[in-house]
């Protein structure tokens, strides 16, 4: 049910909830958010529910603990500081707990979100020592923030005061109904017709062996997967940002199409924004930011970009990859971002072959394989192939070369800004309706039928 | 008035929504209308499958609401060919005119089941399995079995148009001799019929007298009589075999000793003349195995024995069009055919459903290339975490498909290899080292089965 793609969020959960939500006079739909979010967790972590509620009621005490402490005394800012610090070590303390866990039980042992509500914990510590909530929120709305279910999952990581959770600041119109389910239909599109079908690809190459794959197929290959990840991610964080829409609060970009970005730096301030955003404001900036000369800036975006690494995943590799990321950005910084302003095709180029190869380290938790898919990327740098078929390039391109095509498309900016301004025109409703139908048909034949998903 | 405002308002708001819910409330009444027929195999649980999930599942199998009011049509029909078969059954044992096989010795019980089976039919295509519900395709010559089987497709009644005519009735005799206490099992095991028929052609190629059943015929060796006459037909053109095939078994069983062959090794030659028939993965030995130049290859990803006849995918050298297997195998004669399929059907039916139809599979390209020496290869096994972790696609299932396939071999023209001797490990898992996902080899590990085939090859 955790699953806004699946069909018993489609058609059981959503529905009845929405149908609640609004019958619920507005002031009482805070409560109905949080219990239908305590509903939706629970679904999905049956166990760990106990956990989400523990820090929710751990993180309340301790806000208004720091709360209590007016600014101005010195001791009572030691205090305040002192009550911030132990937030922050019980909230980064739990995340850490469990993902060493998984490194050794694997991601099973994780609770859904984790990283995701931590995260929002931590900025809420953050923010309200800062006196950037100006007021401690009750606890009810505190724990609507954490909970509720649009981003329990995975993100987007919004900040309390992004979100409107005093109730006069919350609007609600069939407008803006109508707009989140707009972003939630394009966002079920996205994930269920484009990345869901390009990760039958990816797992078709896994099949093969790597060192079986021709070095056209492992370009093929890396080039579907950079667009699977974005479009998972993309989709599904369009579905919980319309959801939040649709529910009275204010749409969260968290994507902003990264592919057409000129730069690595630039890409990744528009992929997965809150969550950059986030380490740019409670690690990078308190650490100094880029204030205090070029040394100390390098130093802040090892930092930032080696943290990036260990939150995506336990693995060396995604150490690796938060390093490569430090050192192109580090180097565009430092040197070629003149070049690659002054010349906007060389940044494409830069960025589309690159980063491609950076998600190949994302992708592989396994080092040797990892070195055995690049070194088939880059067969001049020793990786020799072993029964390689030199056509299956031909067959893939062909399988899958509808899918990647109209994933390029999608990666175009325009396209979706212009479906997006339009998207009250009658062709591009019924265009979107039909996406919704489609993407609900192929969520059903992966879903509940084994053998579609499972064909040999 | 302020109701319909609201309404109005709505309307203008919410297109997209609104669009939504109507088109969803469609689906769902489609759903509740086909609960109790086109969908009733489907499961369906009120509190995790909305209703117009079933229809999505339907649309999956080319099941569409429209459908319906066939279904209501194919339903009527099929009561009234009952009727009348079963009318016909109180009249006399054996049926001058053989219109309708199922008039044999139809019961209420069995109506029932034919019913079932045809809505069945209807949903999963190609699924059904006429022959164990007495459809009449024993006797149909092989165009009017396409026919069919089109038809089948098309979800309409199969009984009445098809199998007019062309069905010689067993004796009385014979018929009585039909084992299983089912009534109307005498339109039964098809398979076995036509397959024994065509052991005995091959035998007749060779000089053999008499055809070598075995251990095919062994479990429904009444039915192999009642049947071998009526299969005769089938292979008309070739007439010369009728005066073997109309030996009552009883001779024949004592044939399967003499005349029998064992694998040696061959070099890669031996491949020249040979097809390969089956699923994901004997495309992969396409791919990988280095055998593409020699050998033809009829595969496809999720190819089943319930499909293999009747899916367009074999590119015709010739048109460049689409064609069948059964009409690539009409336009050129084969020394070798290589058989495997069965994982995709592991969640669908029985290992008895399943061998019925890969009997009948087997009995058709003995028929289509009768000179063929015929490889019924074992499904490849799963590895040991997939064995124990999935219900469906576990090795306990593949072994019980594979000791039934084993059985058809006959030592003579039909041989059975297991390449699970290669690829699996100690405890008879796939070796988990040569796959990464838990079905198919890796590329490089295909030559392993190569090889395999390299040292199992039949010189006659």
């Amino acid at each position: 049910m955790v699953v806004f793609s699946g069909i018993e969020f489609l058609f059981r959960f959503l529905p009845i909830f929405l149908a609640v939500y609004y019958i619920t006079p507005p002031r009482y739909r805070n409560t109905t958010l949080l219990i239908g979010s305590i509903v939706f967790y629970a679904a999905g972590e049956p166990y760990f529910i106990v956990l989400l509620v523990f820090s929710v009621w751990m993180n309340y005490i301790l806000a208004k603990r720091i709360c209590f402490y007016e600014t101005g005394h010195r001791w009572k800012e030691r205090k305040r500081k002192d009550w911030l610090m132990m937030a922050l070590l019980i909230d980064a303390g739990l995340l850490a707990v469990f993902k060493i866990l998984s490194m050794f039980f694997g991601n099973a042992v994780l609770p859904l979100g984790l990283s995701f509500y931590i995260f929002k914990m931590i900025s809420f510590q953050a923010d309200i020592y800062r006196g950037e909530i100006k007021e401690m929120p009750t606890f009810k709305r505190t724990a609507v923030y954490f909970m509720m279910f649009p981003q329990i999952v995975s993100g987007p990581i919004m900040r309390y005061n992004e979100g409107a959770f005093t109730l006069e600041k919350r609007t609600y119109s069939l407008e803006k109904l109508e707009e989140g389910i707009w972003y939630f239909s394009a966002g079920l599109g996205t994930k269920v017709l484009l990345a869901d079908r390009l990760s039958i690809l990816w797992n078709n190459i896994a099949a093969i062996g790597y060192e079986s794959v021709s070095t056209p197929l492992a370009w093929l290959g890396a080039v579907s997967y950079s667009m699977q990840l974005y479009f998972d991610f993309w989709g599904y964080s369009l579905m919980a940002a319309g959801l939040g829409v649709m529910l009275g609060f204010p749409f969260i970009i968290n994507f902003n199409h990264p592919y057409a970005a000129r730069s690595v730096s630039e890409f990744w301030r528009r992929w997965h924004i809150t969550l950059g955003s986030w380490f740019k404001d409670y690690v990078y900036i308190p650490l100094g930011g880029s204030r205090e000369g070029k040394l100390k800036t390098v130093r802040n975006l090892l930092i930032v970009w080696l943290l990036t690494g260990i939150w995506h995943g336990g693995g060396l590799n995604f150490i690796l990859w938060g390093l490569v990321l430090f050192l192109l950005i580090v180097a565009e910084k430092l040197m070629l971002s003149r070049w690659l302003n002054q010349y906007p095709l060389l940044g494409r180029v830069w960025v589309l072959f690159l980063l491609p190869v950076t998600w190949m380290l994302f992708a592989h938790t396994d080092l040797r394989q990892m070195a055995v898919y690049l070194g088939r990327m880059f067969p001049f740098a020793g990786g020799a192939g072993v029964a390689v078929n030199s056509g299956d390039v031909v067959k893939y391109a062909g399988m899958f070369g509808g899918y990647l095509l109209a994933g390029i498309v999608w990666c175009i900016p325009g396209v979706f800004t212009f479906l997006e301004k339009n998207r009250k025109h009658p062709a591009v409703v019924l265009f979107t309706a039909v996406i919704f139908w489609l993407s609900v048909y192929g969520s059903v034949s992966m879903g509940n039928n084994p053998f579609m998903y499972l064909k040999f | 008035m302020k109701a319909i405002n609201h309404l109005k308002n709505f309307i203008k708001e919410c297109p997209l929504f609104l669009l939504l819910i109507v088109s969803g409330l469609l689906l769902t009444l489609a759903g509740a209308a086909g609960k109790n027929s086109i969908y009733k195999d489907y499961p369906y649980r009120a509190l995790t499958t909305p209703l117009l999930s079933l229809v999505m599942e339907g649309i999956g199998d080319g099941l569409f609401p429209l459908d319906m009011t066939e279904y209501r049509e194919l339903s009527r029909t099929q009561r009234h060919s009952a009727e009348l078969s079963q009318g016909a059954s109180d009249e006399s044992k054996a049926l001058e005119k053989g219109e309708t096989v199922s008039g044999e010795a139809v019961s209420q019980e069995q109506t029932a089941r034919a019913e079932e089976a045809a809505a069945q039919g209807s949903i999963q295509g190609t699924t059904l399995d006429p022959a164990k519900e007495g459809f009449p395709k024993a006797g149909v010559s092989s165009e009017e079995e396409r026919d069919g089987e089109a038809l089948i497709s098309k979800k309409l009644p199969p009984f009445t148009e098809s199998g007019s005519g062309a069905i010689i009735i067993p004796p009385p005799d014979q018929a009585a001799s039909t084992p299983g206490g089912l009534p109307g099992n005498g339109g039964l095991p098809l398979a076995e019929g036509g397959l024994s028929e065509t052991e005995g052609a091959a035998g007749t190629d060779k000089g053999i007298s008499g055809s070598s059943t075995g251990n095919v015929s062994g479990n429904s060796a009444g039915n192999v009589s009642g049947n071998s006459a009526g299969a005769v037909t089938e292979s008309g053109a070739e007439g010369s075999r009728d005066r073997i095939t109309q030996e009552p078994p009883s001779g024949a069983s004592e044939g399967t000793d003499s005349g029998t062959y064992d694998f040696r090794t061959v070099t890669e030659a031996y491949f020249d003349d040979a097809v390969f028939i089956g699923d994901s993965r004997t495309q992969g030995l396409l791919e990988y195995g280095g055998l593409e130049e020699r050998a033809d290859f009829f595969s496809r990803i999720s190819l089943t024995i319930y499909n293999v006849f009747t899916a367009r995918f074999v590119k015709d050298e010739e048109t460049g069009k689409k064609i069948t297997v059964e009409e690539a195998l009409m336009k050129k004669q084969y020394g070798k055919v290589y058989l495997m399929l069965g994982i995709n059907e592991l969640g669908t039916g029985t290992t008895k459903s399943f061998m019925e139809e890969y009997k009948k599979v087997v009995a058709r390209l003995r028929e289509l290339q009768p000179d063929a020496i015929l490889f019924v290869e074992g499904i490849m096994r799963v590895t040991g975490t997939k064995n124990e972790e999935d219900p469906i696609f576990n090795n306990t299932n593949i072994n019980e498909k594979n000791n039934e396939i084993a059985k058809l071999a006959d030592g003579k023209d039909i041989f059975y290899i297991d390449v699970n001797d290669a690829v699996c490990d100690e405890k008879g898992n796939l070796n988990s080292e040569y796959t990464v996902d838990d079905v198919h080899l890796k590329a490089q590990y295909y030559s392993i089965w190569k090889e395999f085939l390299l040292k199992h090859g039949i010189v006659r």
